[in-house]
């Protein structure tokens, strides 16, 4: 056998397996163009022209949008101290904070969000005990969509703050030194020297945060409680309560389309964005 | 631009800036840190249903969590199957790893593209697209289909730590051992391996992580008896809210606690993400 079989054989399994993956897709598309054996768009269709799915998708998108812009203005400021601070003990303390519920499960971070946000959850026992709400009230925090971009945020956070903290990492800080010499103040560098540098890096950030929460299934499943409707729980109902697998698998593949489109569009603005601030 | 920004040159205002900068670190430390205190906090409450704060604190719930049956046979199997899905795409990905940088393939960067693939595509859709084949296949073994899907969806990730490790290590190596007369298995075992070592370990490991926390794909390919931890956890919270599940994720949470601390010593926790930071 000579050595270029051998190579081959050592990237066979990884090929098969991927062939495999390939191969579950074909039939999910398949599954979404056909209708009883002949070439069809009916499926599609009827979710284009249903204002039902219509409405989802809009929403799983405009939800995902608010969480993923949280992720990037509320993370950044902990990606750039966790880059940036002198104190060894403190940047390893903060990679591991943020580190750490990436690598939890998220239905468990889900599970303390409830016990956290729910009627009888610690904060409104919190808000009772010091009178803010009487004892019969509570502040519903559950079952909407203000509990599902909680949720979204938590999960997405940790990505997008390793992802900023990456591209802050990248450029050298003797930039920002060298403009405070030249007089800037701390505000003004920040705003004209460091903000356009980490800029693809946000976008970055942005999109990453994007696709995950947009994919997301175990948040609406357990904080939207049935009040808040996202793709990825139309599809799972539809193909595990329902068993409509066409209708799950056209929902999936219109879900990635809207995606993609969407994502091209960002990337798009922020080329432009980018080139007008040169 | 420059003349609003010069507002900021008042001492005073630098300060509100600072304090501004303040407040958002440590709320965004409060966001990531009190969820899991809450978890852990309520795990040692000694009343029959959750309430909060809680009247008396004891051990109750940890011995009921070791008892109670779903909860830590979800545990338990997750274990097994993230233990069993990384070693899988830990080898297979080490393989594909060694074999693109050892020799010249035609068609290796379509290779490389190909078994990067399924992190392009959500798990869920990845789910939905399992359920679809293994029912065409007739394969109804929910354990080795659960072990087949976390294989694929871990493999991008064990295959890309391993050949960065392989891109940073020195192949002048391995010619000096053939040079001194070890074929090419003993080569890749005591020159090869060792040094690539920490790239496994972190392949492996975050394989490990990626199965463990897997909701997507497994929620499409469960059945009645063989059910994950965290699809079992979600069907637990659907009907029930006792402490038991607090307990079974204040294990969990301390464990990930101390998993990350070690990690962070040993091989560092950028190494696992592949992240520079």
């Amino acid at each position: 056998m000579g050595k270029r079989n051998v190579s081959y054989l050592l990237v066979l399994p990884a090929v098969l397996l991927i062939g495999g993956f390939l191969y579950s897709h074909v039939l999910l598309l398949g599954q979404s163009l056909f209708v009883d054996g002949e070439f069809s768009l009916d499926h599609y269709m009827a979710v284009v022209s249903d204002s039902y799915y219509l409405g989802i998708f809009g929403d799983t998108f405009r939800i995902t949008a608010i969480s993923a812009i949280i992720v990037v203005a509320w993370g950044f400021p902990l990606a750039f101290w966790m880059v940036r601070t002198n104190n060894k003990r403190l940047q390893a303390f903060l990679i591991i904070v943020t580190a750490v519920p990436l690598l939890l499960t998220h239905v468990i971070k889900l599970y303390a969000l409830v016990l956290l946000l729910g009627n009888t959850g610690v904060i409104n026992e919190f808000l009772r005990a010091i009178g803010l709400i009487g004892p019969n009230e509570s502040v519903r925090m559950m079952r909407n969509e203000f509990a599902v971009v909680v949720g979204l945020v938590t999960f997405a956070l940790p990505f997008g703050v390793f992802t900023m903290a990456s591209s802050i990492k990248r450029f050298d800080s003797g930039i920002e030194e060298a403009a405070m010499i030249l007089g800037a103040n701390r505000v003004r560098t920040f705003v004209e020297v460091t903000l356009p540098l980490v800029t693809p890096g946000l976008f970055s950030a942005l999109t990453l945060s994007f696709v995950l929460a947009s994919t997301a299934l175990s948040t609406p499943l357990i904080l939207g409680g049935g009040g808040v409707q996202m793709i990825a729980n139309q599809i799972y109902d539809q193909a595990v309560i329902a068993f409509d697998f066409p209708k799950a698998a056209t929902l999936a593949v219109t879900g990635l389309v809207a995606m993609t489109v969407i994502l091209r569009t960002v990337a798009f603005v922020e080329k432009r964005f980018l080139f007008d601030g040169q | 631009m420059t003349r609003i920004l010069g507002i900021f040159s008042s001492i005073a205002a630098t300060r509100a800036v600072l304090a501004g900068v303040w407040a958002l670190r440590l709320s965004i430390l409060a966001f990531t840190i009190v969820p899991m205190v809450v978890i852990v906090w309520l795990s040692f409450s000694a009343d029959t249903f959750t309430r909060i704060p809680p009247d008396s604190y004891s051990l109750h719930w940890y011995a009921q969590a070791l008892s109670d049956g779903r909860l830590i046979d979800g545990f338990l199997l997750s274990i097994q199957i993230a233990v069993m899905s990384a070693l899988i795409a830990l080898g297979t990905g080490t393989l594909a790893a060694y074999g693109l940088w050892r020799y010249r393939l035609v068609g290796s960067r379509l290779i490389a593209t190909l078994v990067s693939l399924p992190v392009v595509i959500p798990t869920v859709v990845t789910g939905l697209a399992f359920l679809g084949l293994f029912s065409r296949l007739g394969m109804y073994d929910a354990f080795l289909n659960i072990v087949l899907g976390h294989v694929v969806i871990a493999l991008p990730f064990a295959f890309r730590s391993v050949v960065v490790a392989f891109a940073r290590y020195n192949a002048r190596l391995d010619e000096a051992a053939a040079s001194l007369g070890a074929n090419g298995w003993r080569v890749f075992i005591n020159v090869t391996l060792p040094q690539v070592r920490p790239g496994i370990f972190a392949g492996g490991l975050f394989a490990f992580v990626v199965s463990f926390d897997d909701f997507n794909i497994a929620a499409f390919l469960v059945d009645a008896e063989t059910v994950t931890l965290p699809v079992s956890m979600y069907q637990y919270l659907l009907w029930l809210m006792d402490p038991t599940l607090t307990a079974v994720s204040a294990m969990v949470t301390l464990l990930t606690v101390i998993g990350a601390v070690i990690i962070h010593r040993w091989i560092g926790l950028g190494r696992l993400l592949g992240v520079d930071i």
